[in-house]
């Protein structure tokens, strides 16, 4: 190794370790999903997301316990209730259990204001001590005797009643159980978001734990479900196909390069841009995003397996009688072209409103310009001289152009756009749920505990918004009469509504001014009391709360974020860019026809029916269309990029041509595999286009002599071989998403060299 | 003389015989007799004296134990009902009404309590020591066992348990609350 060679290898070596700390100690890597999920701009849209992301339904953990005799699950969940609730990382725990009675004080301050119907005649009070008398003489007291002076008509238990969830689950011994008693359920509600995944593998580890620890007979199975289970779950399989992938795809790289070079040091040396690509795609995005996602490190190194087709162009160029420096001069103006092509492309990506994608972008960018770079500024230093490939006179087969084959493909790729868009928008995949990685039985588990929690299923939602809270709520009381008709039709079975936790300022007065004066409550209390057996002045503080009550300023939502209605009400209202969205969640819909009829008719622009399934479909199929687009806007940008470097249109179609056929070939190939199209196979595809215009301006180039030609079809042949290899590995994967990529970009790839080996060969 | 040595010997010797009688009187000798008593079923009467009423709330039923872990109480009058304790539940049926079973878990206070009264009458008085302190008076034939709550949660509940018998058989339990509420069982034996 001479000088020149030693200073090259330090400094890269130098730059890399820097690299490599600064990545290690100061970046970040996340795991959250939620930055692969589009951003909307549609306000509703975005409370919805922002409920789903975040909200308490993304917290929740559903435990269900199998096995062993029926106490047992019994007593394992009392006991997994008692110890989890021990636990920091969890807000609630709930399953069925009561805990001794304690009223919240200030709900109970307020509950003659809560309460709909509050009455004080002489005959209302004398039914309630009638009912308080039953209760008293019971062997097992009420938890709510200690309460009886202050509220003898049982108003605070009512309130709770109605704040109780519209159904709920089966009970053997107070705990939640299936219908069959087989299965014991619990809810955990986690602090951390459903997508903070750390704290909530965490979270199913601590559940699993204490199980475990409680049940030492070992009879007991734990099921687990939920939005973080099922973000945790996908994560480990990500991550362990893309560890087993990647480990297959090294091996099938070097054993490639090894056949084709017999030559340890340039198989060696072939991975220097590759892992130079990562690093840099990694520091790049660190240093623009302040983290870096790991799906994006996933999805960004299969991307960057190209970089491994720098070198092999190098490799195959190199004579003896040449310095690697004259041979790389030679090819670089080629490769360039390439590289910035595909850049332009990656470019798109990095613009659309997916922050998951914009990161993919930026890292896919770094990366290719950063093996470019090395390929072009360090391995000739490494190389040194006298190695080359030894290329037999007769062993490629160099194909010229050739008009029938060129007319045959044109004629195929022109049938497959036909047939693609007669298949029009069934061969898009709507459903983003398919695309999801988790196993069907986690799937049905999940569905199964809902079901066996008597869960409502969230499907069907009223959204009612304005910049006022207090409008907004007096209109939702206005609309609850209309909800109670659709309940009365049977067109839904019930419904949720904030007003129930927090009724209006405005309705809080009218129920005020609705209590009897301290005289009249008083009069009435004597009445009511004849001929029953309590103490004298037992209800004095009765008549005090109710006179307190009709003097208290109404409630506001301030300072109920920690009682019990703050849960509910985080639930049903939410504030985005000072507007109040209210949420109202229908339950069993019927008729969905006849709520929508109903809806229309209050005339409000402000109250929207949803049906969030359909909603989801529009999101899914907005953001397809702009990805698309923006697609579109790529393939623009780098034709007349070619344009540009190439001066000549002739040979800027000559170039785009296969391109265009691979495309056509591909999709029809996929649609005719049975495989639906989603934003992943359209990522996929720009990735075709990008090593297709490669491939094409390779095979288009004026070589010197015969002997280049060969070399170059030869360079292609093993770039051909070895991508396509790669991503046939990824395809094997069962996640759909790798599968997806994968095979788009595995047909992608030897469509392309066909088609550029057939159109674009100067003739001989 | 010698009649009145006669005397005096019988009356040391009674003295004697007597101190030694009371010596083996104790907590454990209670709990070892309660132990051997047999468990049927008994009638009895609970008077409830309630802070909150005038005239106290009378009910009479049967009560049985059968060790270590079944007790029934059947009340007759006025409402009449029935709780059956098992192990960690209680079954709670009456007329007209639907069977309902709860767990003793989410009613801590409660499972105390029913602890508190099979330990009393299997005369477990390790398990007794470890909620209550323990006070004894009287003697073999009229005692009267006084415990006050160690535990918190109970304490919050409970003043005191006033248990009184006649050797083997409990004869009546006073229960006193916090909130003034007071509670007298007492039992009529067998029938």
């Amino acid at each position: 190794m001479d000088k020149k060679q030693l200073l090259a290898l330090s400094i890269w070596a130098t730059l890399i370790a820097l690299a490599f700390s600064w990545l290690a100690t100061t970046v970040p890597i996340r795991s959250d999903l939620s930055h692969f999920l589009p951003a909307s701009s549609n306000p509703i849209e975005k409370v919805l997301q922002q409920k789903l992301r975040e909200g308490v339904a993304s917290r929740l953990i559903l435990i269900g316990i199998d096995g062993g005799l029926l106490q047992q699950r019994v007593n394992a969940s009392q006991q997994l209730r008692q110890r989890l609730l021990k636990q920091q990382l969890f807000k609630q725990v709930e399953n069925g259990t009561i805990d001794s009675f304690q009223a919240d004080p200030l709900l109970f301050k307020y509950r003659y204001l809560l309460n709909e119907t509050t009455t004080f005649t002489p005959e209302a009070l004398q039914q309630a001590f009638k009912d308080r008398m039953q209760e008293l003489t019971a062997p097992i007291s009420s938890p709510f005797k200690k309460y009886l002076p202050q509220d003898p008509t049982s108003v605070y238990p009512t309130l709770l009643k109605q704040w109780l969830p519209p159904s709920q689950p089966n009970t053997v011994q107070g705990v939640w159980f299936s219908n069959n008693q087989q299965r014991a359920l619990l809810i955990a509600e986690t602090y951390a978001k459903g997508m903070e995944m750390d704290q909530q593998q965490e979270a199913i580890n601590i559940i699993q734990q204490e199980l475990n620890s409680i049940d030492s007979s070992g009879q007991l199975k734990l099921n687990i479900s939920g939005p973080g289970v099922f973000a945790v779950h996908s994560r480990a399989l990500i991550q362990g196909e893309s560890q087993r992938l990647s480990a297959l795809s090294s091996i099938a790289i070097m054993l490639i390069l090894l056949l084709v070079y017999r030559s340890w040091r340039i198989t060696i040396l072939a991975a220097l841009p590759l892992a130079t690509a990562m690093l840099a795609g990694s520091c790049v995005t660190g240093l623009i995003f302040g983290e870096l996602h790991g799906i994006t490190l996933a999805f960004g190194i299969t991307l960057l397996g190209v970089t491994i087709d720098y070198p092999i162009h190098l490799f195959s160029h190199l004579k003896k009688d040449e310095t690697t420096t004259n041979s790389l001069r030679q090819i670089w103006p080629t490769l360039r072209m390439g590289v910035i092509t595909t850049c332009i492309g990656y470019m798109v990506m990095a613009t659309t409103d997916f922050r998951g994608l914009n990161q993919l972008g930026v890292f896919t960018i770094a990366g290719l310009l950063a093996g470019a770079l090395c390929t072009r500024w360090l391995l000739p230093q490494l190389m040194g001289q006298g190695w080359q490939l030894n290329i037999g006179k007769s062993s490629i087969l160099i194909p010229a152009f050739n008009l029938q084959a060129a007319s045959a493909l044109l004629i195929i790729s022109l049938c497959s756009l036909l047939y693609i868009t007669t298949q029009q928008s069934s061969i898009w995949q709507d459903d983003m749920s398919s695309m999801s990685a988790l196993p069907k039985k986690l799937l049905q588990l999940d569905q199964e505990m809902r079901g066996q929690l008597n869960a409502p299923e969230l499907s069907h939602l009223i959204i009612l918004h304005n910049s006022n809270l207090e409008i907004g709520l007096q209109q939702a009381e206005k609309l609850e009469s209309t909800l109670q008709a659709l309940v009365k039709m049977e067109s839904i079975s019930g419904f949720d509504i904030a007003t129930k936790y927090l009724p209006s300022q405005q309705r809080q007065q009218q129920r005020q001014e609705r209590l009897p004066s301290s005289e009249v409550l008083s009069d009435n209390l004597q009445q009511a009391l004849q001929g029953e057996q309590f103490r004298h002045g037992l209800f004095s503080p009765f008549l005090r709360d109710v006179a307190a009550a009709k003097k208290l300023p109404p409630l506001e939502l301030d300072g109920l974020s920690e009682t019990l209605v703050g849960q509910p009400l985080a639930n049903l209202l939410s504030q985005e860019e000072d507007e109040w969205f209210l949420l109202i969640p229908l339950y069993g819909v019927k008729d969905a026809p006849q709520i929508a009829h109903l809806i229309e008719q209050t005339n409000s622009p402000s109250i929207h029916y949803l049906q969030l399934g359909e909603e989801g479909k529009q999101m899914t199929i907005g953001f397809r269309e702009e990805i698309f687009s923006r697609s579109g806007w790529g393939v623009m940008a780098m034709s007349l990029l070619l344009l540009l470097g190439l001066k000549s249109l002739r040979a800027t179609v000559l170039v785009m041509l296969p391109v265009f056929i691979a495309i056509t070939l591909t999709v029809a190939l996929l649609v005719l595999l049975g495989q639906k199209l989603t934003i992943f196979h359209l990522v996929a595809l720009m990735l075709v286009v990008g090593i297709g215009i490669d491939y094409s301006l390779f095979f288009s180039r004026q070589e010197v002599s015969t002997e280049d030609s060969r070399r170059t079809f030869h360079a292609l042949a093993v770039c051909t071989l070895s991508t396509s290899s790669v991503f046939t590995i990824l395809a094997s994967s069962a996640i759909p998403v790798l599968n997806a990529i994968g095979l788009t970009t595995a047909i992608g790839v030897i469509v392309s060299f066909l088609a550029a080996m057939v159109l674009s060969r100067r003739r001989e | 003389m010698g009649k009145s040595l006669h005397l005096l010997i019988l009356l040391i010797t009674l003295s004697l015989l007597s101190t030694q009688v009371a010596a083996k009187w104790g907590k454990s000798e209670l709990m070892a007799l309660l132990a051997t008593a047999k468990n049927g079923e008994q009638r009895y009467t609970e008077t409830k004296e309630l802070a909150f009423l005038d005239i106290p709330v009378v009910t009479q039923g049967r009560l049985s134990f059968t060790p270590p872990d079944q007790m029934v109480k059947q009340v007759e009058s006025p409402n009449p009902s029935r709780y059956e304790i098992d192990g960690n539940t209680i079954t709670i049926s009456s007329p007209g009404a639907e069977r309902h079973v709860i767990n003793m878990a989410s009613h801590p206070q409660l499972h105390l309590f029913i602890n508190t009264l099979k330990a009393v009458l299997s005369g477990d008085l390790r398990s007794l020591e470890k909620h209550y302190a323990i006070q004894l008076t009287g003697d073999r034939n009229h005692w009267q066992l006084q415990l006050t709550p160690l535990d918190n949660s109970l304490a919050k509940m409970i003043k005191s348990l006033t248990i009184s018998g006649q050797k083997q058989t409990i004869k009546q339990m006073v229960t006193e609350e916090n909130s003034g509420d007071r509670t007298t069982l007492t039992f009529h034996g067998n029938g």
